[in-house]
């Protein structure tokens, strides 16, 4: 054995550490390191910043407050709605109710001929507008909503006495809301016809 | 048990061995022993025998002998201008052969270059058999010692103590067969003169005066006596005797210092490098691997330091981050339920207000229709009947001509459009009571629409239809 292979036999241990540990330990390991790196350099280029964060909680924050106030205005609106519903509920006052329009009636100089409360049959039906309005109030309350009774007055007066008293009966709450009104042909040698006016009270 | 000395000093001459061994640090030995000379010429036995002498010798030994060949040669320039240093050995050791009846493939040797100039080159060789050589590093090395070297005593470049250490000085060496003076200038450089016989049977003086005339130096030199004074100075020359102990320590005490130095400034015959053994590689080698693994080991584990601190900067780094993707998270979710509020207030209001339009429509409009019946009459038409029931109105009339029926239905239409009523044309039939035809019976029809619930719709009042 020559002095070069001695030399050679002699760091040849040396060399196959250094070769494993090249191979299978460090350039996995600079390879991770170097990946590491990168992610560091990633993170730290785009790092956020202290007024980033606090734009985003103010963001929140009046997220929050518009949501809260978007939650009282809902609240407020629904309970609109109840209280309209309400409104188109049974009444316990129906026959003061009656009272007052047969006195709104006399004080418009018309002459009640019959009046009675009467079932929604037929002509006397709740229109298909009223119809639609109590069936949304029905989805958008938790209300049971019972139809209110419908009245019915027949009575005798001129054009201009019906309509006084439509007008003033239409322009108050108190009275109900009007769904019908049949005005028949004029008493021979009058200007007087029989009305029939239908109220949902 | 004692620790070992650093070094130790072997000098034999024609009648005696001494042992010097020295500390690490320290001028003089720490101590010194002093035999006769066995009746041995063997370089290795003498040396063996003197360091058999007192305990175990120090790490390294030098050995300084009188047996050893030593001379200032003379080389011619011009011969010797474009060697190598590496060759002058075997060009020294040829041209000493006839000198030192040393085989120049015998011998080993060191020289030093005392001084270059165009004629000659000056060298200061000390030579050996290296048979002797390689048995005394061998001996040596049995005391588990390292040779430093062997050199003939003479030449030590150091000036022996006479107070304060001068800068330039002159040294004249008697030794058996050999002269030496050693002169070292102010700046450092070294001459020297060796004279090849015995001083004690020749008048050197003369050789002597020439060569310090020829330096022209003026101070006295110290003379060194060998082996024993032998007269022949001069008065005013300052006299050493290696025979008398303590100068004998002093000047061991001198090489003790020239053999610590890397350079050494004087020709020490260095022993080859002995090859390594089959054991001591195999332990070399795995010592480098050791040192190698141990190495891979260090790296790996900064590596793993450099990998877990970046990692707890990146989590550092991305904190925030993470802070501000959940708040961003939480803000849409806000977003979504507030677009979602927003479209329930929106539909809630809406249906309120269409509610409250179509009840307020419903409670008003018969009232209306009269009040818009009452506008529009005509005294060519007579309205006869009216039928208002859930789903539509009827009006029943005369009309003198038949466009004035359709003149009411269309004014009909312009007043009560926001009624969310369907108005038809009138239904006309001639009565023919006329002679020109008519008047004419008509049915006007107001059908209710559906509710819109877009919420288009607006609130109509009485005070609208009379405007």
């Amino acid at each position: 054995m020559n002095e070069r292979d001695k030399m050679l036999s002699m760091v040849l241990p040396t060399l196959v550490v250094l070769a494993i540990y090249f191979l299978f330990f460090l350039r996995p390991a600079n390879r991770e390191l170097s990946e590491t790196q990168s992610r560091w350099n990633s993170a730290k280029t785009s790092q956020v910043s202290t007024q980033q964060l606090l734009d985003a909680r103010a963001r929140e924050a009046a997220l929050r407050t518009e949501l809260k106030s978007l939650t009282e205005q809902s609240a407020k609106e629904k309970q609109g709605l109840e209280d309209l519903a309400k409104t188109l509920s049974l009444l316990p006052d129906q026959a003061e109710r009656a009272q007052r329009i047969t006195e709104l009636l006399k004080s418009n100089g018309l002459h009640v001929v019959e009046s009675k409360f009467t079932d929604q049959t037929g002509d006397i039906a709740l229109s298909r507008p009223i119809t639609q309005v109590v069936g949304r109030l029905k989805e958008r309350t938790s209300l049971n909503i019972s139809p209110a009774r419908v009245w019915q007055v027949r009575m005798v007066g001129n054009f201009g006495q019906a309509q006084a008293t439509l007008d003033q009966l239409c322009g108050s709450d108190q009275y109900g809301i009007p769904i019908g009104l049949a005005m028949g042909e004029t008493l021979e040698d009058t200007d007087l016809h029989i009305w029939t006016l239908t109220i949902w009270i | 048990m004692a620790l070992r000395d650093a070094l130790t000093i072997v000098y034999i001459d024609r009648f005696r061995l001494v042992r010097a061994d020295f500390a690490r640090r320290g001028d003089r030995p720490t101590q010194t022993w002093i035999v006769d000379r066995p009746d041995v010429n063997a370089l290795s036995m003498l040396t063996e025998f003197a360091l058999q002498v007192g305990p175990r010798p120090g790490r390294k030994i030098l050995v300084l002998s009188t047996d050893i060949w030593a001379q200032v040669v003379l080389l011619d320039a011009s011969a010797t201008a474009m060697v190598e240093a590496k060759d002058m050995n075997r060009i020294l050791a040829f041209e000493i052969e006839p000198l030192s009846n040393l085989s120049a493939f015998d011998a080993a040797l060191h020289y030093l270059n005392l001084d270059n100039n165009d004629e000659h080159r000056t060298c200061w060789v000390n030579s050996l058999s290296s048979i002797d050589l390689s048995e005394t590093a061998t001996m040596v090395r049995r005391f588990n010692s390292q040779l430093l070297g062997i050199a003939h005593p003479s030449g030590v470049p150091l000036p022996m103590a006479q107070g304060k250490e001068p800068t330039a000085w002159q040294r004249l060496e008697l030794w058996p067969d050999l002269l030496l003076g050693i002169d070292v200038a102010a700046n450092g450089k070294v001459h020297a003169l060796s004279l090849n016989y015995d001083p004690r049977q020749a008048d050197w003086q003369p050789d002597v005066a020439r060569w310090q005339k020829h330096l022209g130096t003026s101070h006295a030199p110290q003379v060194l006596y060998g082996e024993g004074a032998d007269g022949g100075i001069a008065e005013q020359d300052v006299s050493f005797e290696l025979q008398d102990r303590e100068t004998l320590g002093q000047w061991l005490g001198l090489w003790g210092r020239v053999a610590r130095k890397r350079s050494p400034g004087i020709p020490i015959v260095r022993p080859p490098r002995r090859p390594l053994s089959v054991q001591e590689r195999a332990a070399v080698s795995v010592g480098m691997a050791a040192v190698a693994l141990l190495g891979c080991i260090g790296y790996s584990s900064y590596v793993g330091h450099e990998q877990r601190k970046l990692q707890a900067e990146i989590e550092v780094f991305s904190e925030p981050g993470r802070i501000l993707a959940g708040i961003k998270k939480a803000s849409d979710g806000i977003a979504k339920d507030v677009d979602k509020k927003k479209k329930e207030v929106s539909e809630l209001a809406g249906d309120l207000e269409t509610c409250r339009h179509v009840i307020s429509a419903r409670q008003r409009r018969i009232a209306i229709l009269l009040d818009a019946l009452a506008a529009s009459r005509s005294e060519h038409v007579v309205v006869q009947q009216i039928e208002v029931t859930s789903n539509q109105v009827r009006i029943h009339g005369l009309a003198l001509r038949p466009e004035m029926s359709d003149r009411l239905a269309t004014a009909l239409k312009t007043r009560l459009q926001s009624l969310n009523w369907y108005i038809d044309p009138a239904l006309q039939t001639d009565q023919l009571w006329l002679g020109n035809g008519g008047p004419w019976q008509f049915e006007i029809r107001l059908v209710d629409r559906d509710v819109d619930w877009s919420n288009n719709a607006k609130p109509i009042t009485l005070t609208d239809v009379r405007n």
